[in-house]
């Protein structure tokens, strides 16, 4: 699904910084990857090159066999194909939840209104909020904002979701219902990338764990393999910290 | 809270002050022996002229018919033509068979017209209206092209704003008039086509630095979109034009419009420079007239007035507007 090798990507603005040293990963179809390490330590950066959003300085992406690095790469179609949540949301506040939905649909996708209206609906649905359909995102609650954002980026059937930080931004009695609809979207079997700090969420979903620091990947394994047994000592401090 | 009593005589104080100022201002007048006629001024505005209309032939008058409002007045030459005029019926001043000689008064009638601060203001007003148009649109193209990664549109942006910016409008308003204009209608000219009014130099001029304060405003609200804005929206597949046109501009629109009003109101205030290329907008009116009345002191005030006016109501109707536009 997508395969990155050798990237590095490093940030000259404020001051230099080596975000990613040749990083290397394979993600397979319907795998669900957690990507943790401390702050600072490249895990958005490697998620933001996966669509673009960051371009990485050398190395490959392919997805799904199209190398996004290459020029000549359509990225807007790549991108379509991917969906991306952020920790900010970034709803669109001057739509409403239903036009926020629909309004890609219909751009990018070139869907019908009503198709699009039909699709929006059932992903509210999905994501349990289906009564909020007519409100705009300042309505609403950080957790109730952020499902809005899962069903807006799942709406163009994305083959793989990229999740940054979703749930870093919320209220404690909120992540419970944003990891719940992850939760069902992996169980479904999408393929998803997600950088998170829950653990919980990690030990549970995820069928490989990914650590990260100083731009580079620590280790990676089995969630059981991560948090039971893991070999590094940066990987043990790290856990040491947070657990 | 409760006004006081503190209050209301400091709000004294203001009109007193206020009062006390006229006054002095009066006082002083009068030591020059300036003489305040106030009734001279309303024919500026609307005044009665008395229209004539001669025969521009030599004959008599054979006859005299009603039709409608007007009345046909048929002078038959000496040589034997007919010439028909058309007067007001309530203005005729001659009758069947009487003797007319070209230059001869045939009717004459009384009719109100516009003065020429009214004349002058309303060319202000549209003079305004065409250039905040023209300004708009212009800044617009520039503001996008101000923030386009591409440097032949960015830079080209730059050079537009920062040329406009940094030098006197009233400068500006002489090289489109003396040096793009002469260019312009001599090239018209050589190929046998009509000349360009002075006015649309003006026009441009005032559009054109407009434009370039417009750019700033677009950019400063398109920059103050959240980036998390384009990156959502691009990452949902949508090309750069897409996510301006649906998701960053409607937004920055909002918070370009208030400063927008402010540029409007500027601009009608600026158009009073126009004068100086002979158009005659209210302050170039104001000055013929105060040069043919001698009333200088009625008619500055007056036309500060009329600034006054067109400014604040248009002040208070783009606050209107965009309380109605932010509500939705």
């Amino acid at each position: 699904m997508i395969a990155v090798s050798n990237i590095y990507k490093t940030f000259f603005a404020p001051h230099k910084v080596q975000a990613l040293v040749n990083v290397t990963n394979e993600i397979k179809p319907g795998e669900v990857v957690v990507v943790i390490g401390p702050s600072g330590s490249g895990k958005s950066t490697f998620l933001r090159c996966l669509n673009r959003l960051e371009n990485a300085d050398s190395g490959h992406i392919l997805i799904d066999g199209i190398d996004i690095l290459d020029p000549k790469t359509n990225i807007n179609k790549v991108r379509a194909e991917v969906g991306m949540v952020f920790q900010s949301f970034n709803l669109f506040p001057h739509k409403s939840v239903l036009a926020n939905i629909t309004l890609a649909q219909q751009v990018v996708r070139k869907r019908s209104k009503n198709d699009a209206h039909k699709k929006a609906m059932e992903l509210l649905e999905k994501v349990g909020i289906q009564d909020k359909a007519g409100v705009y995102p300042d309505q609403l609650s950080g957790g109730q904002q952020q499902r809005v954002a899962i069903a807006r980026a799942l709406a163009m059937d994305p083959k793989v979701m990229l999740f940054d930080e979703p749930t870093s931004a919320l209220d404690p009695e909120m992540i419970g219902e944003v990891l719940d609809v992850m939760k069902n979207l992996a169980r479904e079997g999408m393929t998803m990338v997600v950088v998170t700090h829950e653990m919980g969420f990690a030990r549970e979903v995820a069928d490989r764990v990914i650590f990260m620091d100083h731009g580079a990947v620590v280790e990676e394994g089995t969630p059981e393999h991560f948090f039971t047994n893991p070999t590094h000592s940066r990987t043990k401090l790290f856990l040491s910290q947070i657990l | 809270m409760q006004k006081g009593v503190g209050y209301y005589l400091w709000v004294g104080v203001f009109f007193l002050g206020l009062l006390a100022l006229c006054a002095f201002l009066y006082y002083a007048t009068l030591k020059i022996d300036y003489v305040w006629r106030w009734y001279r001024i309303p024919q500026y505005f609307f005044y009665e002229n008395s229209v004539e209309i001669k025969s521009d032939t030599d004959g008599s008058v054979s006859a005299i018919t009603a039709e409608g409002e007007d009345a046909l007045i048929r002078v038959r030459e000496a040589g034997g033509g007919e010439t028909t005029f058309r007067v007001p019926a309530k203005g005729v001043a001659v009758e069947a068979g009487d003797m007319v000689f070209a230059g001869d008064t045939l009717s004459s009638h009384r009719q109100w017209e516009i003065g020429i601060l009214l004349q002058g203001l309303w060319l202000t007003l549209k003079v305004s209206v065409v250039a905040i148009v023209f300004g708009v649109l212009i800044g617009m193209v520039a503001g996008l092209a101000r923030v386009s990664a591409n440097p032949a549109f960015k830079w080209s942006s730059i050079a537009y704003i920062e040329l406009i910016r940094r030098s006197p409008l009233w400068v500006q308003i002489f090289i489109w008039y003396f040096v793009l204009g002469t260019l312009i209608n001599t090239l018209l000219a050589r190929q046998g086509l009509n000349q360009i009014p002075p006015l649309w130099f003006g026009v441009a001029a005032l559009a054109g630095f407009t434009g370039a304060y417009v750019a700033e405003m677009v950019r400063a609200g398109i920059q103050s979109i959240h980036r998390g804005q384009t990156e959502a929206s691009r990452s949902l597949g949508m090309t750069y034009v897409q996510s301006m046109r649906h998701v960053v501009l409607p937004q920055a629109m909002r918070r370009i419009l208030p400063p927008l009003a402010g540029q409007f109101i500027s601009l009608i205030k600026d158009s009073s420079l126009l004068g100086i290329i002979a158009i005659r907008e209210l302050t170039k009116a104001t000055r013929e007239v105060v040069t043919t009345s001698l009333q200088p002191f009625e008619l500055w005030f007056v036309c500060a007035l009329l600034y006054l006016v067109l400014t604040f109501s248009l002040s208070m109707l783009l606050q209107f507007v965009e309380r109605r536009t932010l509500v939705q």
